[in-house]
């Protein structure tokens, strides 16, 4: 994407294992089947419930229809979404209301056994229910995946999280431990934004 | 009060509320130091009145206690305080509670001079003065450094509970020998000992106090560390 922009500037590595992704000869492809992105809007496919799980998988070469129900019903479990919908799977996904959309595009997300989960504002959009189901599901899915969520939500990250990055402007501010940077920050910049002193 | 930085939030209720507990504490701890100090004045004075007082007013201790209890817990659930502001809660919280405790041995020490002042032991209450001038000073200091979140008068403070401690010794070896040439003086001697013993542990709850200062500020649990090791990070 940032190649698009022409004053956009990246600096620094971003490293999946020893895979700098920036780097050259990069198969996006490949990336995105390692890195399963959600976004802060619920973007399901105007498919049915069914389909916006199998899709990848279809992409992926998985066409036995057994095969497919399995992993169907297996993304759905593992996205704590299958009790909600196991009887209106040929639904339209757009019928859905707005935590159970977010926790399918999860579970299309986690269908394809991606090594990462980058979960951008995943429940900004929900309500107070909505989003402790889906930091509950992080929660879960976390034994699994390395999930890396982006939140403005303070108390969220503080919640969910092992480890917690501070960016400001676009730069690293601190990394730490959660339990460290919510009781006791090392850098001024994080101590004020985190007890609300920020600006 | 820059190193508290407490009206540096976005949300100025927030700073008016964290201001107040702040406050709040402060007074409390202004009354407690005021109630030790009329009970070593009553002592040494003999007067059943002010020692009734002091008494007395500990029920306004209490009530300070439970009220900065509340303003605490509705603190954490209203504004989940972070780093520094959910340590000053922290360290307040347990604050409190030693100096409520504070507050009954010192009611105490009144209960047992009230009691002494119907009989003719004054003569050995008077051994406590050194002990109580000493313990008062470290109550007094202990609640500047808290005033200020100034960590080296905390460990000044921490230091002078050893010798306070030897103070305390001294005492009860002094005590023992009364009793041991007059078996008949136990009772009273008894009731010596138990001042001289809430004044000794005066001077560990201002300790406590001390090591709730130097977690506020350097954000480390110091309790059951040494001497050395306290030093070393009060000054990392």
């Amino acid at each position: 994407m940032n190649e698009l922009l022409d004053d956009a500037v990246t600096e620094g590595d971003v490293l999946l294992d020893e895979l700098n992704i920036y780097g050259p000869g990069v198969d996006l492809a490949e990336l995105r089947r390692r890195v399963g992105i959600v976004f802060q809007k619920p973007n399901p496919f105007p498919l049915s419930v069914y389909e916006n799980v199998a899709f990848g998988l279809r992409l992926q070469g998985v066409n036995s229809s057994r095969q497919l129900d399995e992993l169907v019903e297996e993304a759905l479990v593992k996205a704590a979404l299958w009790q909600e919908v196991k009887e209106r799977l040929f639904d339209n996904a757009l019928t859905l209301s707005g935590g159970q959309q977010q926790r399918l595009v999860i579970a299309r997300a986690i269908a394809i056994e991606p090594e990462v989960l980058l979960l951008d504002e995943p429940a900004s959009a929900l309500d107070p229910i909505s989003t402790l189901k889906i930091e509950e599901l992080i929660y879960e899915l976390k034994q699994h995946y390395t999930i890396v969520i982006v939140t403005h939500n303070m108390q969220q990250a503080a919640r969910v999280s092992d480890f917690t990055a501070f960016m400001n402007l676009g730069r690293l501010v601190e990394f730490n431990t959660t339990n460290r940077i919510f009781t006791d920050p090392s850098e001024p910049q994080t101590e004020d934004y985190i007890t609300g002193r920020f600006g | 009060m820059d190193k508290l930085n407490l009206s540096k939030h976005i949300s100025s209720q927030f700073n008016e509320e964290l201001e107040q507990i702040r406050n709040h504490v402060m007074s409390m701890g202004g009354l407690i130091e005021r109630q030790l100090y009329d009970a070593l004045t009553a002592i040494a004075n003999n007067d059943s009145e002010l020692a009734q007082q002091v008494i007395e007013n500990d029920l306004k201790v209490n009530e300070w206690e439970l009220q900065i209890d509340k303003e605490c817990t509705r603190m954490i659930a209203k504004r989940q305080p972070a780093a520094s502001d959910l340590r000053l809660i922290m360290a307040i919280l347990k604050s409190i509670a030693d100096l409520e405790r504070i507050g009954d041995e010192t009611r105490r020490i009144a209960k047992v001079a009230l009691e002494s002042f119907n009989s003719d032991q004054q003569d050995l209450l008077v051994n406590l003065d050194n002990l109580g001038r000493h313990v008062a000073q470290m109550l007094h200091d202990v609640l500047d450094a808290f005033a200020r979140m100034d960590v080296e008068a905390a460990l000044t403070v921490h230091k002078e509970d050893k010798k306070v401690d030897r103070e305390y010794e001294a005492i009860t070896r002094q005590l023992m020998t009364y009793m041991i040439e007059d078996p008949r003086s136990i009772p009273k001697v008894m009731n010596v000992l138990w001042s001289a013993r809430s004044l000794e542990r005066i001077g560990d709850r201002c300790k406590n106090l001390s090591e709730y200062i130097i977690f506020f500020v350097k954000g480390k649990v110091v309790r059951h560390s040494s001497q050395e090791q306290l030093e070393q990070e009060v000054r990392s």
